[in-house]
């Protein structure tokens, strides 16, 4: 009888989308052989990545069907034989290799539900110390780490977390931000496939640092795979004592609950989400009070986005100063990059900020899927920006982003060839904020739908010009007269449509 | 039917007694701590328009007409839900509100005003530096003005005449306010004396006196040149007392051409029914030897010299 052998198939959607799970089941057939169902190591294009470990060293194949798995048995890929779809040693492929993972160094690597697994590879040791060391040296270590919001608007997390633990209040909430609803974005979803115990212990470890005794996650409605991964996660996490009260015997208490959004843009801003949370509408609240201070329930209230709860852990696991050591000037740390839209090698890469974007797509991402010129490049989801060729050489920093009128946003970076209409683009942009503006304040309920008629008669050329100053005047208003970022900011994308590529609204 | 006018302060009062002054469009205005900068403006009378917002509802920040800028933040917050903070400098009418004001000079805004008001049209700096004073209006019919606007009938006909009963006002003397206050002019000062308090009329007539029957000062210890109290039901101020019998015993007399003084702060708000004309020659007072001046007048000093600030920059 032939030794057992261990071979990885993710979980996570992406991989599933592309058949997975069929895979997974084939394998399983197999007799000598070991299915571990792993979360997603990001490289999408290369789902379902299947991993077989041969002398302690795994061997990545992909993208496999269900159909290649016969032949690849054949080949020999049990004890790392070489076929079509071999790729090598995982670890070592170039996309992977070169970059700097922190929030995101276990995804793929552990089984994503198996609490052991996770301890084995350095979990739970930030929940440990900082149980041991208390809540003000966890506030001062994120506030040194220079970690801000990866929800997109960059506010320094320590600030915020420092704000809600001043506040004396009964109870104490932490929201973590899942309605992941940006364009091009997914390192939410893969970091709760893939590593969900991560945004556990940073959830955790947020409530015990500024007071909290509850947390809620609001995950959007189309994720329902991260539902139920999730689920077995927090199951997993409060059988092993880590979740619940009394975590691990202290004093600290701290428990999750998930939410279900129901499928609205909008709940992605924080005050929407919380009144999503609460049952009702999701409409914006006005600010002040902020959420910090009056938030869920009226309480003080932590929303941060996923991918910053779980840069956490490790910050307090492994200090400060490794985390500040990544990173340029006031953009402190890695983020999480997604590569999507017409680009060869979509998907995650993290990276501690300052490479360019251009980087980014022709290194990492191999240029467009199409073959063609890249024209355009959206970062920071329908919100952020179309950027021109003359844009991509800039690094990717916060505040470099904003001088060129860009953001960075959540990382989703979407490439179009040179075959978009960039017109068309615009018209999307103010089309999208009409179809998602919750409606409360006027110039994005009202603006928005102007903006569509008023884009469809410059394309038309009803007075070109004058409609063009009447979309500029519109925008004036739609920024400086809305009550939060969704009507805000869409028209970024129009008036960087218009400005970089005036040629399309003018045919 | 009646339709009551009632002031629709746009957010509810603030139950704090605790106050805070902000600057309004340059001009102070203290208010309770808790008040929304909208409530803070309606009360002290600058008019911020509103669709989404009235005093029986928290606010709601929905309609967006009521954008403000204050000093010091970005962007244009909505005054019915950003509450004030003391020293906070509010401006509700700029270029960026939809308010242009790109003047380079003076003649601009003349001729801004000509535009819109017809018997202005055809007035600019330009012309009275050239024909010096004229008299409006200048247009095609009397391009160099009307001296006498009506010769002869008015535009239809003789003027009319309407008879009507005798309303009495119903501002009644009491123990409390046993006199009655007449308010009227001299002839050297024309109303607050915008034009001629600056003017070597001051010479016959320097300030607002009290003018008080000699039985009346007596009775209440009052000599040539006192500084004395006036108080109504509705404000009080102070001023200087003239003995002179040109006053009937139980009616005392003053002038309103010092805003300083007030007069208009002591008169009730009855006004008659046609016209509105208000009644400033029948007010329930009491008068009395006073030491310092009203509330009403250092808050009024206090606020000139701001003002003169801003006209005059250090």
């Amino acid at each position: 009888m032939s030794p057992r052998v261990t071979v990885y198939v993710p979980r996570e959607t992406a991989a599933v989308s592309m058949g997975a799970h069929e895979v997974a089941e084939k394998l399983a057939a197999l007799d000598n052989v070991d299915v571990v169902r792993n979360g997603s190591r990001g490289m999408s294009w290369l789902e379902p990545l299947v991993e077989v470990v041969v002398n302690d060293e795994r061997i990545a194949y992909g993208p496999v069907s269900a159909a290649d798995v016969d032949d690849l048995v054949a080949a020999g890929f049990l004890e790392g034989g070489d076929h079509d779809l071999k790729i090598g040693p995982v670890e070592e492929i170039p996309y992977l290799k070169n970059q700097e993972r922190w929030t995101f160094r276990r995804c793929g690597l552990i089984d994503p539900l198996s609490v052991e697994d996770y301890r084995e590879h350095g979990g739970f040791v930030g929940l440990e110390k900082a149980l041991g060391t208390g809540p003000e040296f966890v506030r001062e270590q994120v506030l040194a780490s220079g970690l801000r919001g990866r929800g997109g608007a960059g506010f320094p997390t320590g600030i915020k977390w420092q704000t809600v633990a001043d506040v004396a209040a009964p109870q104490k909430y932490i929201t973590c931000n899942a309605d992941e609803g940006d364009s091009g974005t997914f390192s939410d979803r893969i970091l709760m496939e893939s590593d969900p115990l991560t945004l556990i212990e940073g959830m955790a470890i947020a409530g015990m640092a500024v007071g909290a005794t509850k947390g809620y996650v609001y995950l959007r409605s189309e994720y329902p795979l991260t539902q139920r991964i999730f689920t077995k996660a927090l199951n997993a996490a409060r059988s092993a004592g880590w979740l619940g009260e009394y975590i691990q015997g202290t004093e600290y208490s701290f428990d999750i609950d998930l939410h279900i959004g129901g499928g609205s843009y909008i709940c992605g801003e924080e005050t929407a989400m919380l009144e999503s949370l609460e049952g009702k509408a999701g409409l914006i609240r006005y600010k002040p009070p902020l959420p910090a201070i009056e938030g869920l329930f009226g309480k003080p209230t932590v929303v941060n986005n996923v991918v910053t709860l779980g840069s956490v852990p490790d910050i307090i696991a492994l200090g400060a100063d490794v985390y500040a050591n990544y990173g340029v000037g006031r953009s402190k740390g890695t983020l999480a990059f997604q590569l999507a839209g017409n680009i060869k090698r979509g998907g995650l890469v993290e990276k501690a900020f300052g490479l360019t974007l251009r980087e980014l797509i022709e290194d990492f991402g191999a240029g467009t899927a199409s073959g063609r010129p890249i024209r355009a490049v959206q970062i920071g989801g329908p919100l952020g920006a179309y950027l021109a060729d003359e844009h991509l050489d800039t690094p990717l920093d916060y505040e470099e982003f904003a001088k060129i009128g860009g953001m960075i946003g959540h990382g989703g970076i979407v490439v179009f060839d040179d075959t978009v209409d960039m017109a068309a683009q615009a018209r999307f942009a103010m089309k999208f904020c009409a179809i998602e503006s919750c409606g409360k304040c006027t110039p994005c309920r009202i603006g928005s739908v102007r903006g569509v008629e008023v884009i469809d008669r410059i394309v038309a050329n009803e007075n070109r010009e004058d409609n063009l100053n009447l979309l500029n005047e519109l925008c004036d208003t739609m920024i400086d007269g809305s009550l939060c970022a969704m009507g805000g900011m869409t028209p970024f994308p129009v008036r960087s449509a218009v400005k970089y590529f005036p040629e399309d609204f003018n045919k | 039917m009646n339709l009551t006018r009632e002031t629709d302060f746009g957010t509810p009062a603030s139950s704090l007694e605790e106050t805070v002054t902000i600057e309004i469009d340059g001009l102070p205005a203290t208010v309770k701590k808790g008040s929304t900068i909208m409530r803070a403006a309606r009360e002290s009378g600058v008019d911020v328009p509103k669709l989404c917002a009235t005093d029986n509802l928290e606010p709601f920040g929905s309609c967006r007409l009521c954008l403000v800028e204050i000093e010091g933040r970005k962007g244009y917050p909505a005054s019915c839900t950003t509450p004030v903070e003391e020293g906070m400098q509010v401006r509700t009418q700029t270029d960026a509100l939809g308010y242009p004001m790109n003047y380079t000079n003076e003649a601009e805004i003349m001729d801004e005003i000509a535009t819109l008001t017809p018997t202005f049209q055809g007035v600019s700096f330009d012309f009275l530096d050239r024909f010096g004073s004229v008299q409006w209006p200048c247009n095609e019919k009397a391009p160099m003005g009307t001296p006498i606007m009506h010769v002869n009938s008015f535009v239809r006909g003789k003027g009319m005449f309407v008879e009507t009963d005798y309303v009495p006002t119903e501002e009644r003397t009491n123990r409390r306010f046993p006199l009655l206050l007449t308010t009227g002019r001299t002839l050297t000062q024309y109303n607050v004396g915008a034009q001629t308090r600056r003017t070597a009329n001051v010479v016959w007539y320097k300030e607002d006196l009290l003018e008080i029957h000699p039985h009346d000062a007596e009775t209440r210890g009052i000599n040539e040149g006192d500084r004395v109290s006036l108080t109504s039901r509705k404000g009080d101020i102070t001023l200087s007392a003239k003995i002179t019998d040109r006053v009937q015993p139980g009616v005392i007399y003053t002038t309103f051409h010092d805003p300083e003084t007030g007069a208009n702060v002591v008169t009730t708000e009855y006004s008659d029914w046609a016209t509105d004309c208000p009644e400033y020659k029948v007010t329930a007072v009491q008068v009395a030897p006073a030491v310092h001046r009203s509330k009403w007048q250092d808050g009024f000093e206090q606020r000139a010299q701001q003002q003169g600030k801003v006209l005059d920059p250090v």
